[in-house]
């Protein structure tokens, strides 16, 4: 069974998932497999691995920055996935990818699609193919038993978000602002209440894990009701990018510490 | 990757266009479609456009006969001339069109992107006139080799943003006016510069420059009672190309070509020839032609032309490449700078660096025999480019 199914149906209620984002290669290729070792032992439910990009129309700064230190450094999909057939030696929590399209279908949806599921992938974020260019990718995805997880935004109608969800596998990923990645809570308003009331009154079939300017748990806190599971990105990334060499172990600690409830 | 469906056409071109963007711009994009299409039959709409076409860009442009050009080359060559209409290219038809839509919706925050600043000059001109906010994104190195169109710009009431991520050229002033445009898609309202972006981006702009070839298949009419063997323009984006060969792509008898920006030539690693050297690719909300890395990242182009100088291409160009109705080809930077020098010359003319390669394809080309009728869409005026042609000049004096 895929691991993100498995993950949760096995959750207790009432607690939240948690989704910890790294832009794959980094800090370095030689640091990467232990810097996900220690977001596994910090107690991370689910990994989302950042495939970079040259053109992320989705990030803020840091994941644009993240990004171009990846490819800096030669990451591409084929490092990445051989990568995640390292960590699988080592765990079992669910891995999830997250990239833009293109570098994707240059590679070939169907032998990614097949190599994912292969070394242990369990889901794929696609930001910018939306419910309109979703359908051959899908019907691929899902035929190798990795979901294709689908993204609500504070913009989407109603019978958008019912298709989503009747489409999409693995986790409905909420983005909380009208906006790209990177940002702050102080952009959540009464409106994003209003939204995640409307998300959980419409989604059936899927867990609801909510992202975009989560940097600690005090963020979520007021949204709990309302959610399975919240997604940390920019603001992980920015200790890994900001912290002195020597640094960076403390830093990554005591940020993972104030992401416990 | 396909459309998903035969029936599954809406925004495609072939295999190419679609809307890979972000699921919070789509709800913009459809309300945006829905506006347009209402407004295309709105005659109301039209009257205005056309109004502010005649009265504020100067339509309809000349058809100018080109007699010694056309005697140096054997050839009968008309220039449709872009080149004069208001801030100096075809740009505004379209900046123009847009705004006015986008007053029509009810929206007042315009941003654009621009890479030599000429998208950007058009918006913030149809911005001040009708009375719109405007931001401009420009890659930073653009902002430093085209000072001046900064100027003109904020002289009309437009922020320009300097663009410090990527390439700091036009690909990164895109993206990042689309993430602007992902943050404030309430109420900003996005004017795309050329026929590249989501559905229906490629579409609209292309039909706001239709004028061109609509124009001059009446003038050519007019003038020679019948129509050209041939029509040429510059391809970067291909805004000016769409609009110039959309109303003759019925008439299997004129040929069309389109030409690309080689740089360094097209075998080198420095071109911007998306449409000879690409493969197909999602940039910026569309599937088309892309200049891509063996790892499907986007590559860095390259062109003595600014307004060339992007790594992708309009879909429907894409689609017309495929199915053989338009021939595309590529000039170096040096083929542009020598046929500028030759038309300027010749002609009295001086076109812009972008227009330039245009005009090279009539040192090249050998499929219009002698005495054919052929029409160059002089999209540009070369003032913006003098501070390069007098550097390329100068370099090339040093040389000989």
């Amino acid at each position: 069974m895929n691991r993100l199914t498995q993950f949760f149906k096995q959750q207790p209620s009432g607690e939240l998932a948690k989704t910890l984002y790294i832009t794959a290669g980094l800090p370095s290729l030689d640091r990467f497999q232990s810097t996900l070792d220690t977001l596994v032992s910090s107690g991370a439910s689910i990994l989302e691995i950042g495939m970079p990009f040259s053109d992320p129309l989705a990030d803020g700064p840091t994941i644009q920055k993240a990004n171009e230190l990846a490819l800096h450094q030669g990451v591409n999909i084929a490092w990445i996935l051989e990568s995640v057939q390292t960590f699988r030696l080592r765990h079992e929590t669910p891995v999830v990818l997250m990239g833009y399209i293109n570098p994707v279908l240059h590679y070939g949806i169907e032998p990614f699609a097949k190599e994912c599921a292969k070394v242990g992938v369990d889901g794929v974020i696609l930001p910018d193919v939306p419910l309109e260019e979703m359908e051959r990718v899908r019907e691929i995805f899902h035929k190798h038993d990795v979901a294709l997880i689908g993204l609500l935004t504070p913009t989407s109608t109603n019978e958008r978000i019912q298709q989503l969800d009747r489409l999409c596998r693995g986790f409905l990923y909420i983005v909380m602002v009208t906006g790209v990645t990177g940002g702050d809570a102080s952009q959540y308003t009464s409106k994003t209440r209003e939204f995640l009331e409307r998300v959980r009154g419409l989604v059936k079939h899927n867990p609801v894990m909510a992202g975009f300017g989560i940097q600690q748990h005090s963020d979520i806190e007021p949204y709990k009701d309302l959610l399975d599971g919240f997604i940390v990105g920019s603001a992980l990334l920015r200790i890994l990018l900001d912290s002195e060499d020597g640094d960076v172990d403390n830093a990554l600690d005591t940020f993972l510490y104030h992401l416990q409830s | 990757m396909q459309p998903a469906t035969k029936s599954r056409v809406k925004g495609y071109f072939g295999d190419y266009g679609g809307q890979f963007v972000p699921e919070t711009l789509i709800p913009a994009l459809e309300t945006l479609s829905d506006a347009y299409d209402a407004l295309e039959n709105d005659p109301e709409f039209h009257h205005q456009l056309d109004q502010a076409l005649h009265h504020f860009v100067g339509r309809a442009t000349p058809l100018s006969f080109a007699p010694r050009l056309s005697k140096h080359y054997g050839l009968k060559i008309y220039l449709k001339r872009e080149d004069l209409c208001h801030t100096g290219a075809h740009k505004i038809n379209n900046a123009i069109g847009q705004a006015l839509l986008a007053k029509k919706m009810g929206k007042t925050k315009i941003i654009a992107e621009t890479g030599a600043g000429q998208h950007g000059v058009a918006t913030a001109t149809a911005c001040a006139k009708y009375g719109l906010e405007c931001i401009v994104y420009m890659g930073e190195e653009d902002v430093k080799r085209q000072r001046l169109n900064v100027e003109r710009m904020q002289l009309m009431g437009a922020e320009v943003r300097p663009v410090t991520s990527g390439t700091r050229t036009l690909k990164d002033a895109t993206s990042e006016a689309i993430r602007h445009w992902v943050t404030h898609v309430e109420d900003c309202f996005y004017i795309i510069g050329s026929v590249v972006g989501p559905h229906p981006y490629p579409l609209m702009t292309r039909n706001f420059h239709r004028v061109i070839g609509l124009e001059t298949r009446e003038q050519v009419l007019a003038i020679e009672g019948r129509l050209p063997d041939a029509l040429v323009a510059c391809v970067g984006g291909g805004s000016n190309a769409a609009g110039f060969f959309h109303p003759f792509i019925d008439d299997k008898d004129v040929a069309m070509f389109g030409v690309e920006a080689a740089g360094f030539g097209v075998e080198r690693q420095k071109t911007a020839a998306t449409l000879s050297k690409g493969k197909p690719g999602v940039l910026h909300g569309s599937l088309s032609y892309l200049l891509q890395d063996q790892n499907g990242q986007v590559d860095l182009a390259h062109s003595i032309s600014a307004g060339l100088d992007y790594p992708g291409v309009g879909p429907e160009h894409s689609y017309w490449k495929d199915e053989g109705r338009v021939n595309y080809s590529a000039a170096t930077d040096q083929e542009a700078m020598r046929a500028l020098e030759t038309c300027a010359a010749m002609e009295g003319v001086i076109p812009a660096l972008e227009t330039a390669h245009a005009f090279a394809w009539l040192d090249k080309q050998q499929a219009i025999k002698d005495g054919g009728l052929v029409v160059i869409n002089c999209s540009g005026r070369g003032d913006k480019d003098m501070e390069m042609i007098t550097e390329c000049r100068a370099t090339t004096r040093g040389i000989a």
